[in-house]
């Protein structure tokens, strides 16, 4: 990684540390309390501020924002989002359970028919949280289905973010301070800020860059190929790997979309393909597109990409299944930029008629330094290459010592547990786990 | 690897914002 880019990070660590712990540190530097004061009450009220300033905080790291999202990779990002969510969660938890254990009369709150305003709006933050937290580690368990997660996901945790906040200013404790009600203020119109800008102007650019769809093409493994050309005649310029939010058939103001690798070569930004596999509710109706209906296309974003290591001089792409499309883009962007370096690429797949770009992973073998694996889990008859599913004996196989090297960089994409096993076996092989790159998107 | 380290960066900032609450809290018999 380029130090221009650990810069990147450390400024964005550094300034998400003071966005979280400011309203706090403002509170230590001030005035003590009275004496009377328990100081588990100061304790509850700190668990809580630090809490809201995390949560609100997750706003952002949410809202796409490119110079944000470009130095972690969107999934790091993601990952970070719940995980901190999880953790400013319990923060916020805290402050009513503390409050509870040193005084029982705090209960009689739980009443919200009897307890003034700003305990309503904060009970009924505290239980909109619990139902977001469930729903989102257990979306899945509960069979409930994403793009209906999604949309109350958005709309449940502005109400948490919104009753929370006219709670603090409500309670009014510590914020008779003109320092820290000033940073609550400016909290407060930074959010709405950023909620005015993810949820009206963002929508309306895409909008304003709207594509339309130039071609549909059934591939092997009931996949179809998307192309699109931009509306406005303006071409996208992405790095191949990379992927993109698409709404179709309703609006960016659905927040329905759904994120697709680009399967084109990024040396042709002007009409550019999505390659998708008939697997759900969602991608079983790309086959029903028309040619001119709208597509709109937020991206490009992630991080997986041959073009972030440029110094590699030999790369191993393993795919399973419909993992190909980002390796395809990636492909197809060496042979437009006749690059010559040595490439390995392992291709796991069900059966070979369902070899999703197989034919032209064929001509990419005589025109690129491209050697290809298939590992296939039913063989037809007389099939001589590999078979069952990518094992460590398979890898060691293809891989001889001398692709064993530092100049060696790895890209895998298939399903999760396949990544989690195949990144394991390249770890034993002797790579470095810096040599190894994949995404993760099985996050809700 | 990226994401354990944002993992550990979750835990330090949890432990954070508990010795930040405790400061808070009992700042008066620290001073």
């Amino acid at each position: 990684m380029k130090n221009k880019e650990r810069l990147k990070r450390t400024l964005w660590v550094l300034f998400f540390l003071l966005l979280v712990f400011t309203p706090i540190g403002i509170l230590i530097a001030g005035p003590s309390p009275s004496p009377s004061r328990s100081p588990w009450l100061d304790v509850s009220v700190g668990m809580g501020f630090i809490g809201l300033a995390l949560m609100a905080v997750q706003f952002a790291l949410t809202a796409r924002i490119k110079p944000l999202k470009e130095p972690f990779g969107s999934d790091l990002i993601y990952h970070f989002h719940r995980q901190i969510s999880i953790a400013s969660f319990f923060l916020i938890l805290s402050h009513p359970i503390i409050l509870f254990l040193i005084d029982s009369r705090y209960l009689r709150f739980l009443n919200i028919f009897t307890s003034p305003l700003y305990t309503k709006l904060g009970v009924l933050a505290i239980f909109l949280l619990i139902s977001v937290v469930v729903s989102s580690e257990y979306r899945k368990k509960l069979k409930i289905p994403y793009a209906f997660w999604k949309f109350w996901h958005g709309i449940l945790t502005t109400l948490i973010v919104g009753a929370t906040l006219i709670h603090i200013f409500l309670v009014g404790n510590y914020l008779s301070y003109p320092l820290e009600r000033a940073i609550w203020i400016g909290y407060t119109a930074a959010w709405l800020s950023l909620l005015c800008y993810t949820r009206i102007i963002y929508p309306l650019k895409l909008i304003r860059n709207k594509f339309n769809i130039a071609a549909l093409k059934e591939e092997r493994g009931t996949s179809w190929t998307i192309t699109l050309h931009s509306v406005r005649n303006k071409p996208l310029h992405f790095k191949p790997g990379q992927f993109a939010w698409l709404t179709i058939w309703k609006t960016p103001f659905s927040d329905t979309e759904h994120p697709f690798s680009f399967s084109s070569s990024s040396e042709r930004p002007s009409e550019i393909s999505f390659t998708i596999k008939d697997l759900g509710k969602f991608t079983s109706t790309i086959k029903e597109l028309k040619n001119g209906q709208d597509v709109y296309v937020d991206g490009p974003h992630g991080a997986f990409s041959m073009d972030r290591y440029p110094d590699t001089q030999k790369l191993v792409f393993i795919a399973g299944g419909i993992g190909i499309t980002p390796i395809m883009s990636m492909l197809r962007s060496m042979l437009d930029r006749h690059d010559r370096r040595s490439v390995k690429l392992f291709y796991n797949n069900r059966d070979w008629e369902s070899v999703t770009f197989r034919e032209e992973i064929a001509e990419f073998e005589k025109k690129l330094d491209l050697q290809v694996i298939y590992t296939l889990e039913k063989p037809p008859q007389k099939w001589d290459g590999e078979s069952g599913y990518l094992t460590e004996p398979i890898l060691k196989k293809h891989l001889p010592q001398p692709w064993i090297q530092d100049d060696t960089a790895i890209f895998l994409c298939g399903p999760q547990v396949m990544m989690d096993m195949v990144a394991k076996q390249c770890l034993n092989l002797g790579f470095h786990q810096r040599q190894i790159h994949y995404e993760l998107f099985n996050l809700v | 690897m990226q994401y354990q380290k944002g993992k550990r960066f979750v835990y330090f900032i949890s432990l954070v914002a508990i010795l930040m609450a405790l400061l808070f809290a009992f700042r008066a018999s620290l001073a």
